[in-house]
């Protein structure tokens, strides 16, 4: 940075920071920003949206689809503030946005399970430390490839107080379902080839013999990414609309006081 | 499949053997290709098996699919494997379902439980283990793309693995997890992978260094993933793919025996 030499610009400048203490004070705090935390040796950057009012909120974390971190997710986490929520868009690609499903493909086969793993438990982690957020209410949502990854933060991070997945394949390992404490919200669309009903139902009587709160609903005559209005081949405006209810009453049954 | 249609599939494999688009010519006669079944958890699962045409215990190689599923030219590969004497399992992650294109094989892939692929690998093991042509010290894997990701969640966590070979595969990053790989590591990986770096090969490299475990990683210039998949005209790359195959078969004679 230049150093300003000037009393004409020393003036300017201590104005200027008049000004923004002014603003800090009267205006809105800012809504959206990039942040950027720890996950192991790694530094990794995230899209943090925030609630307008001031004190302590609860959290969501959100899991992109193999697009990426893209404008679609950013809206939900922009959605998820607009309620009251403290929303960190993980990017789980670390920069990597795709628009063709073979440049998708090719960020979804490359990205190492274990590492994305460590990544959303050190995103929850960044999010319990910021003065915020109350720890004790911090959700994770994800769509499709992130809808797995959901079920991943439930079973790892015993602290999650909700698990809502969209379209992610369900866990099937007794041990892992047994390691789940939040209650879990899904969305599924009938049509899906790659988690069918089957799955579905598998999942939803082997989590309540477990114990677990499941709320599964599947959508006739919808696929997989039903919920993504960038999706022209998948959108479903009527399940979406219905999933996207059930998601906000879902939250704010779990994490709202 | 009937057995038409399988003497079929072995025609024509012998028939690319013999005209030398492998690199070394078949040695040994298929007995037999075939489905068989076997349980994974509480569930019977079916893999693709090929046989040798030999007498005895044989060395055994679990093959893994990449994100298309279990498709002809990973049964290709399971027979080129059987060709060199290996007793060989194809197993099928998706349970039947083969992609058409790529947004098929992103719905499988995404659709696939973690927990179950690996299930599904450990129980191919056992089923192989528990065969009595099949040496059970020298039992091995290979995946390629999806599948060598999941060919390493093996070598992690199955002990008793002899040799794990991977080709364009995501690698664990978990220094933990890393070091209870036990099996040697062979890998093959096109320079020009978007996906994959070249420091993601050297720091899987290093983490296997330091805890003392060997790992084979070569990248080839001008290829991208998918470059020793004939079937993929735009990928495939002869020349990468010709040496990419000397030098699993390589590796598998000097850890399974031949």
């Amino acid at each position: 940075m230049r150093i300003m030499q000037s009393s004409k610009s020393r003036a300017l400048v201590a104005l200027a920071v008049i000004a923004s203490i002014g603003a800090l004070l009267a205006a809105p705090l800012p809504t959206s920003q990039t942040v950027q935390y720890k996950s192991g040796d790694d530094t990794l950057s995230a899209y943090l949206a925030l609630p307008a009012s001031s004190g302590r909120h609860p959290a969501i974390i959100l899991i992109h689809q193999y697009w990426g971190l893209n404008d679609w997710m950013k809206q939900n986490a922009q959605k998820l503030a607009d309620q009251g929520y403290v929303a960190l868009a993980v990017d789980l690609f670390r920069g990597g946005v795709a628009t063709t499903p073979g440049d998708a493909q090719e960020l979804m086969r490359s990205l190492p399970k274990d590492r994305a793993v460590r990544d959303l438990e050190s995103a929850f982690t960044y999010l319990a430390a910021r003065p915020d957020v109350d720890p004790a209410r911090i959700g994770s949502i994800g769509w499709c490839m992130g809808g797995g990854y959901s079920f991943q933060v439930a079973i790892h991070e015993p602290a999650l107080a909700a698990c809502a997945v969209n379209y992610g394949a369900p866990p099937t390992d007794p041990a892992d379902i047994a390691a789940i404490h939040a209650p879990i919200l899904g969305n599924f669309g009938a049509d899906d080839q790659g988690i069918t009903p089957d799955n579905v139902h598998a999942f939803q009587q082997a989590a309540q013999a477990a114990g677990k709160s499941v709320d599964f609903k599947e959508y006739a005559g919808a696929g997989h990414a039903f919920e993504d209005s960038t999706n022209v081949a998948a959108y479903r405006p009527e399940a979406a609309a219905d999933a996207w209810n059930r998601i906000t009453a879902f939250f704010a049954a779990n994490l709202k006081p | 499949m009937t057995a038409l249609r399988r003497l079929a599939t072995l025609g024509l494999f012998l028939a690319v053997s013999a005209s030398g688009a492998t690199a070394a010519p078949a040695r040994t006669q298929i007995a037999r290709a075939q489905i068989v079944s076997y349980l994974s958890g509480a569930e019977t699962v079916s893999g693709y098996l090929v046989s040798p045409a030999r007498a005895g215990r044989r060395p055994a190689i679990i093959v893994v699919h990449g994100d298309r599923g279990l498709d002809e030219w990973t049964k290709q590969q399971a027979q080129r494997f059987g060709a060199r004497g290996y007793v060989v399992i194809a197993v099928d992650l998706y349970r039947g379902e083969i992609a058409r294109n790529t947004e098929d094989a992103h719905e499988l892939m995404r659709g696939l439980p973690d927990d179950r692929a690996l299930r599904d690998l450990q129980a191919a093991f056992t089923y192989l283990a528990a065969r009595r042509d099949v040496r059970t010290t020298e039992i091995a894997v290979i995946g390629w793309d999806m599948g060598g990701w999941y060919a390493l969640q093996l070598a992690i966590h199955q002990p008793n693995l002899a040799a794990c070979v991977v080709d364009d595969s995501a690698l664990p990053t978990d220094r933990a997890a890393i070091a209870q790989i036990r099996a040697p590591v062979l890998g093959n990986f096109g320079a020009d992978d978007r996906g994959i770096p070249a420091s993601a090969l050297q720091t899987f490299e290093a983490a296997m260094q330091s805890a003392g475990h060997a790992a084979d990683l070569k990248s080839y210039p001008g290829a991208a993933d998918g470059f020793d998949d004939s079937s993929n005209a735009d990928r495939y790359r002869a020349g990468a793919a010709a040496d990419a195959w000397n030098r699993t078969v390589a590796f598998f004679v000097k850890t399974l025996g031949d």
